[in-house]
């Protein structure tokens, strides 16, 4: 007897260890995820600042300002463009011996004449543009080996590296500050025997000689260029531009046939003047750049939530910004939502209150399995079908508004089945209490069965949030994948527009990267951002679920 | 309490038979049954206005059933009908054709057993009946709920936070309000289903009280299965038993001289 009860109290207590076990394990997992993300994220913000100061230093940023400039003048341009075409094509409909003929044509060679003008005079920044870019993709390169440079060199140091086979000794190497070409060479096939390939590929011979140096002071001749151009050629050109600009236009005698070319020309000279009185701003800003102010951290993390460009492997300078990505998302969770709540809480009102038991046991397990098809067949749906019925009424077949439809229909059982059970929760007697007093079915349903579920519903909402703003199989096939902040201006042509979403963006660049680089590091800071909108989601329904249930 | 029985006394030592053709509600010859299961049997009985009827009878034996026929709230039930035999309320039939229920309801109003108010402001709860038959007034709303609230002895008690949860008030409380949410939409008839049965002795008596003070104006049926308080509200008492009405006659007479063996064996506590 005490034999066997001894032993139902082990096997009970294994039965526990197990459980316990589990939800320790599941704990324990959550947590390593999220020391994981921060741990792999975190790093972003030292790079991208890094990444930013270099962005300074190399003279990317004077040429951003100088090619800001330069689009205002193209957009200047693009009136008097404007005006051309339109004169164009109405001289063109006049019938070729009309009155208006002549006159035309010579309005026309002077409209053209002018406008070629302008264009030439905007050449002129244009080519300063272009070499302040060379010179700072110049300078760009120069940097980043001169920093591989001191990280490999200081790493071969650290590694005491076998001294025989190495080329230097590591006393020698502490001293070297410039290294030649054939030196470079030989280090990095030393690096390659010894299956060193992240050193090695860091080391870029062709640099060797004239950049092949590690001393800090070297920089200065490449950034001095550009620094100096600023009160030379840049100065000079604007002088050129503006005597040009103000001569184009007083020269110019307008002989329009069009009255509203009139007004259209006031416009382009008032945009002028505007564009004149921030020339001054620009100058400022570029007299005032220097390459060594340093850049603060903070900098680094109000241009990545801030930022409103996603910009990998450019040429010129990477962005990451979350804001388009952010966006998108919130855009298709948005329409999603507003075409879910409907469908789902009104199945939910529908099932709970009308249905007769026949045919909820019929239309809850169809609703309930939607939930069960994989979201890439959701996709493949999406791409075949939906595309084609959305490209009626939108210009694209992919887009905010298809990925949209489709996690509606992702999210409608989720909302369903919860939205179903707050409504099933809502206590008999309180229906009964209505019903006897008089109230009609529907007057019950919607003064006090709906009233009392509404922080169910509304749980049940956030919820359906959660998992619309985390799927990735759908807006991947079916957004449209372009990187842009949606076009909020233009009313419910915003629907229309292709987005790209943080988990889209994830799945779709993750493979690719380079492991640890700053891309690699930014894509785990959209993870974290889409980890920390989710915690947020779940810890709101939990918060308003709890209230519910202790409301009665 | 005791207050109440020395009001009560005279006034039942000269109650007599009332006559059935004055009945408010009469039950004649009444099956029901939910589904297969047949739960009253051949019940007939009649109900005078102004007065209180008490239902006692072991649980189970088809009281709420019955209640509930008279105000049609059986309907909800899937399966459950009227087998043989009509229930008439003022001579109307209730299964006729031509009762609109929502009106039925409205003339005749329910307590439930568990008090159940709405998740509202106390005001909202005793407005809730008035609002929905779509009356705007506030003035008049506004007055209709404080004349119901005194009614149901409740005024003075929540007159300073109308506007707070019914959640905030005790068990007693809650259920006084209950029966101002239903005063309010006027009835004539009202339905209480062991009305306090949560309550503890204070609360009970008071409502107790309530139900005593209300028939002046108003026909009650009430349901308990605490013979002391059938007695104290009571004028006439109608016992059943598995289904059946074994006997139903004044109050005092089922409990000093019941005529029948079953009625005395559970009076004095045989069984139930
Ligand atoms: N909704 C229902 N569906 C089926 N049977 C019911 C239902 N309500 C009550 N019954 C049955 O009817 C009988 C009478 O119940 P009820 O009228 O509640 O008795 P009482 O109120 O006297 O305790 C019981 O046997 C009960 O099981
Ligand atoms: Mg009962």
């Amino acid at each position: 007897m005490d034999e066997k009860m001894k032993s139902t109290f082990k096997k009970d207590k294994l039965i526990k260890a197990f459980f316990a076990s589990n939800a320790l394990t599941s704990i324990i997992i959550l947590g390593l995820i999220t020391i994981f993300l921060f741990k792999e994220g975190i790093e972003f913000f030292g790079q991208y600042r890094h990444e930013l100061e270099r962005y300074r230093g190399s003279g990317m940023e004077y040429a951003k300002v100088v090619s800001t400039q330069h689009n205002e003048q193209t957009t200047l341009y693009r009136y008097l463009e404007n005006i051309l075409s339109k004169e164009v094509e109405h001289f063109e409909s006049l019938p070729s011996n009309g009155p208006n003929r002549e006159k035309g044509e010579q309005g026309r060679q002077d409209l053209l004449a002018l406008t070629r003008s302008f264009q030439d005079s905007k050449e002129l920044l244009l080519t300063y543009e272009k070499d302040v870019v060379k010179w700072a993709a110049e300078t760009k390169l120069f940097l980043i080996t001169q920093n591989d440079l001191i990280e490999v060199k200081s790493e071969a140091i650290e590694q005491k590296l076998p001294a025989e086979d190495f080329p230097e000794t590591i006393g020698e190497l502490k001293e070297r500050n410039s290294f030649t070409h054939r030196e470079l060479a030989r280090w990095r096939n030393y690096f390659i025997r010894h299956e060193r390939e992240d050193l090695a590929k860091r080391i870029n011979p062709k640099a060797g000689d004239e950049m092949g140096t590690t001393e800090k002071g070297k920089i200065n001749d490449l950034t001095d260029r550009i620094r100096k151009s600023a009160t030379v050629e840049y100065a000079e050109t604007l002088i050129a531009q503006e005597k040009q600009f103000s001569e184009i236009f007083s020269g110019f005698k307008p002989n329009f046939l069009l009255p509203e070319s009139e007004k259209s020309l006031a416009q382009a000279q008032e945009a002028l003047k505007e564009y004149l009185s921030k020339v001054p701003t620009y100058k400022e800003r570029l007299t005032q750049w220097d390459p060594l102010t340093p850049y603060p951290l903070h900098r680094a993390l109000t241009g990545f939530l801030l930022g409103k460009d996603w910009v990998t492997n450019s040429a010129r300078q990477d962005w990451f910004g979350v804001l388009p990505l952010l966006s998108g998302s919130l855009l298709v969770s948005l329409i999603a939502l507003a075409l879910a709540i409907p469908f789902g809480v009104g199945s939910a009102i529908y099932i709970n209150q009308i249905a007769t038991t026949r045919e909820q046991s019929i239309i809850k397990p169809c609703i309930e399995f939607i939930s069960a098809i994989p979201s890439v067949l959701i996709g493949f749906f999406g791409i075949a079908v939906l595309g084609g019925m959305v490209s009626f009424i939108t210009d694209e077949r992919l887009n905010s508004l298809t990925a949209g439809f489709l996690l509606a229909l992702m999210t409608v059982p989720t909302i369903f089945t919860l939205a179903e059970d707050s409504l099933n929760n809502v206590p008999r007697v309180l229906r009964d209490a209505s019903l006897s007093l008089g109230a009609t079915r529907w007057q019950t349903c919607a003064k006090v069965i709906f009233p009392s579920a509404i922080t169910g519903i509304i749980s049940a909402v956030l919820l359906g949030f959660g998992r619309v703003i985390g799927e990735t199989m759908v807006v991947l096939l079916c957004a449209g994948n372009r990187i842009a902040i949606p076009d909020f201006t233009s009313g419910f042509g915003v629907f229309a527009q292709p987005v790209h979403t943080m988990t889209g963006i994830i799945a779709q660049e993750m493979g690719e990267v380079e492991f640890g680089s700053i891309h690699y590091r930014a894509l785990f800071m959209v993870g974290i951002t889409l980890f920390l909108i989710s915690l947020l989601v779940n810890f709101l329904s939990q918060t308003i679920a709890n209230r519910y249930k202790n409301s009665y | 309490m005791q207050s109440v029985n020395d009001q009560k006394a005279p006034e039942r030592e000269g109650a007599t038979e009332p006559e059935p053709k004055n009945a408010t509600i009469s039950i004649r010859n009444l099956d029901f049954l939910y589904g297969e299961n047949q739960v009253l049997h051949d019940v007939s009985l009649d109900i005078f206005p102004n007065e209180v009827m008490a239902f006692i009878g072991p649980s189970g034996c088809g009281k709420s059933t019955l209640l509930r026929c008279f105000n049609r709230m059986n309907d909800l039930v899937e399966g459950a009908k009227i087998g043989k035999g009509s229930i008439e309320i003022h001579g109307t039939d209730l299964q006729d054709q031509s009762v609109d229920v929502i009106e039925l309801r409205k003339k005749v109003g329910m307590v439930f057993q568990k008090s159940n108010p709405f998740p509202k402001s106390i005001y909202q709860n005793v407005a809730y009946g008035l609002q929905i038959q779509g009356l705007k007034s506030k003035k008049i709303i506004d007055e209709k709920v404080e004349e119901s609230l005194r009614k149901a002895a409740l005024w003075e008690e929540v007159k300073d936070r109308l506007n707070e949860n019914a959640y905030g008030l005790s068990g007693g409380q809650q259920q006084r309000l209950c029966i101002a949410r239903t005063l309010a939409v006027e009835p004539e008839i009202i339905l209480m289903d062991e009305p306090c049965s949560a309550l503890d002795p204070v609360a009970t008596g008071r409502v107790e009280e309530l139900i005593f003070g209300l028939k002046a104006e108003y026909t009650i049926v009430v349901v308990t299965h605490n013979m002391q308080q059938a007695g104290r509200v009571s004028d006439r008492t109608a016992f059943f038993y598995l289904g059946k009405l074994i006997e139903c006659d004044l109050t005092k007479k089922i409990f000093l001289n019941p005529s029948k063996k079953e009625t005395e064996d559970y009076i004095s506590g045989k069984f139930g």
